[in-house]
């Protein structure tokens, strides 16, 4: 007998697990008879379905695939549609269906298509869910929530470029979420829902990132949440009276609303934060940073470096102080009257110098008050090409020149010279597949 | 101060010994257990051959050096593992393969289990069709001409 075949059969069921879609895997049944019904055994199935690609046949291997499964329960199903101009598969939810009528725990549904059509998506009690994972494309995929969900099993969501049929749908679809840990949402063009609403008690991190048309609200509602990032699309704003947010254990948090923010009650606990805003509402009296000890702040959408000064004077224990400045025109900046105290005890500067000015004063008050510095770092967007939006050359030695003469004795000071990529900041790890 | 590091010695079914870190051993589910509930200096282990119990080592060493060094396995030492994986599988035949599937599984090294297998599914991949894969992996259809034409037309959708 040939060397491969003499393992044992687990053996080669995971190897066929390890082949990248359930195509290869059925393929390997005319090997020989000992192959014939070994993807039977295969829990995990990924069907990839592109433009013109027998689309009229697609569902269903699909759904003979599954009712051929000789495993305790289906591990996981993928489907992975791009539809061509003329094309459309009616029984992608049925499909959804039957997936969950054989428990299946990790269900991706990827649905692209040229043309604005919308697949609805009914989703049943599925108690064995573990992991959804729902991309569409201009509203493809439209979830239908008519009535609260049971999706007790249900730990991580993600819900890129989903339509959804009302308001209702959503909060629906989350009342049966009872130990969700971590949920994504993607959101672009029109999606169907005014505001979005996020009660899950069980939920530690949520990530928003919104390019919706118009105005988009939120309120949430997730008591212990330790995770919370909120972008919106470059261009639009979100004004803080839109975002309700109660989550009193929160640590980390990441707003980008670039508006008008109140920085409430509920970001007092953070250990971490990242702020692109344009101002500040007033701080609240005894709303006090006492948690925070590392804070990111990007300057591009800032009126002036006020808000800066509000968190400093708020936040006793900062540790580290980022500043991503991104301007062309230096913004306000008047000197306070006192100190804050948390600059006697700053550990860290890193300010990233992009655009063609970059808060001198600023950086200068900071460096003479921060005695305690350990580090400073000064990095300048730039690479060996210059190009025109490019920090000037000559005025990046300037820059680095004052920083590195502002410094407190025994600082250690560093530069880095390296191209700027804002968004590496929010880092979207979770973008790709 | 220094920990002084325990050594373990693995002795293969052909009698070739490797003297070990303690930590290199835990790596290994099978092993740790054994050596938790038999503290004997060294260990016969029946069903490996010394040409792959020193694959073996070599990969659980180099797995357990970058891991402790890492700290917090940072993202370098992350894709230095990966390239260093990479070469180690690219050097071997398939028969080496095969038979450190069957010791990774039954020593109970998942990460190794895993990258063998990856590896195979890899092969199986590059061919273009059935046929190539016969060839490549060795293996010899028993099926009749009739047989085999009803296989691809059952699975037909697969095989296109």
């Amino acid at each position: 007998m040939d060397m491969i075949s003499q393992l044992p059969e687990a053996l080669l069921v995971k190897i066929l697990c390890s082949l990248p879609t359930t195509k290869e895997v059925v393929a390997t049944s005319v090997l020989s008879k000992q192959w014939r019904s070994l993807w039977k055994m295969v829990p995990n199935l990924k069907f990839i379905c592109n433009r013109g690609n027998h689309l009229e046949g697609f569902s269903d291997s699909v759904r003979r695939t599954m009712l051929s499964l000789e495993t305790p329960c289906l591990q996981s199903l993928h489907l992975d549609v791009s539809l061509g101009q003329d094309e459309s598969i009616d029984d992608i939810g049925e499909l959804v269906g039957i997936a969950c009528g054989l428990h299946v725990r990790d269900l991706v549904l990827e649905l692209f298509n040229p043309v604005l059509k919308k697949y609805p998506i009914i989703l049943d009690n599925c108690q064995s869910l573990e992991t959804l994972r729902l991309r569409g494309d201009f509203g493809s995929i439209a979830l239908g929530v008519p009535s609260p969900l049971c999706l007790k099993s249900l730990r991580t969501l993600h819900l890129l470029d989903v339509f959804y049929q009302d308001d209702e749908s959503v909060v629906n679809l989350f009342a049966g979420c009872v130990r969700l840990e971590n949920l994504l949402v993607i959101r672009s063009g029109h999606d169907g829902v005014e505001t979005f609403t996020i009660a899950v008690p069980s939920l530690q991190e949520l990530t928003i990132d919104d390019d919706v048309y118009g105005d988009s609200g939120y309120v949430i509602n997730s008591p212990s949440l330790q995770k919370l990032k909120i972008k919106v699309v470059e261009g639009k704003t979100i004004a803080s009276e839109l975002i309700m947010i109660n989550a009193p254990e929160l640590v980390e948090a990441t707003i980008w609303t670039h508006d008008e923010f109140q920085l409430g009650e509920s970001l007092t606990s953070v250990k971490r934060l990242s702020l692109r805003v344009n101002s500040l509402m007033e701080v609240p009296a005894g709303s006090i940073f006492k948690q925070l000890e590392y804070l990111q702040l990007l300057t591009d959408y800032l009126l002036s470096w006020n808000p800066l000064m509000v968190i400093l004077d708020n936040s006793p224990n900062l540790q580290v102080l980022e500043i991503i400045g991104e301007h062309d025109a230096e913004l306000t900046w008047e000197q306070p009257t006192h100190v804050p105290q948390c600059l006697c005890h700053l550990k860290t500067l890193d300010w990233y110098v992009t655009g063609s000015t970059y808060g001198k004063e600023v950086a200068k008050y900071i460096l003479s008050n921060a005695r305690r510095l350990e580090n400073v770092v000064l990095r300048i967007a730039g690479c060996e090409i210059e190009f025109p939006w490019d920090f000037p050359k000559e005025e990046r030695l300037e820059v680095c020149h004052d920083m590195e003469g502002w410094c407190p004795d025994g600082c250690k000071f560093e530069l880095i010279v390296a191209p700027f990529d804002r968004d590496c900041f929010f880092r979207p790890s979770y973008y790709g597949s | 101060m220094e920990n002084e590091k325990k050594m373990i010695t693995l002795k293969s079914s052909d009698d070739v010994t490797f003297e070990v870190e303690e930590a290199v051993v835990l790596e290994s589910q099978f092993l740790s257990h054994l050596v938790q509930d038999c503290p004997a200096p060294e260990h016969k282990i029946k069903e490996v051959t010394g040409k792959i119990l020193s694959k073996v080592v070599e990969y659980c060493e180099k797995h357990v050096v970058v891991v402790v060094d890492g700290g917090d396995s940072s993202s370098s030492s992350g894709d230095d593992l990966k390239k260093w994986d990479d070469k180690f599988i690219k050097e071997m035949d398939l028969s080496t393969v095969y038979d450190l599937i069957a010791a990774a599984n039954y020593l109970n090294i998942q990460a190794l289990l895993d990258l063998m297998c990856q590896r195979v599914a890899d092969v199986i991949t590059a061919c273009k069709d059935h046929k190539e894969i016969r060839e490549t992996l060795g293996i010899v259809s028993d099926y009749t001409a009739e047989e085999e034409a009803e296989v691809l037309k059952e699975n037909e959708w697969a095989f296109d």
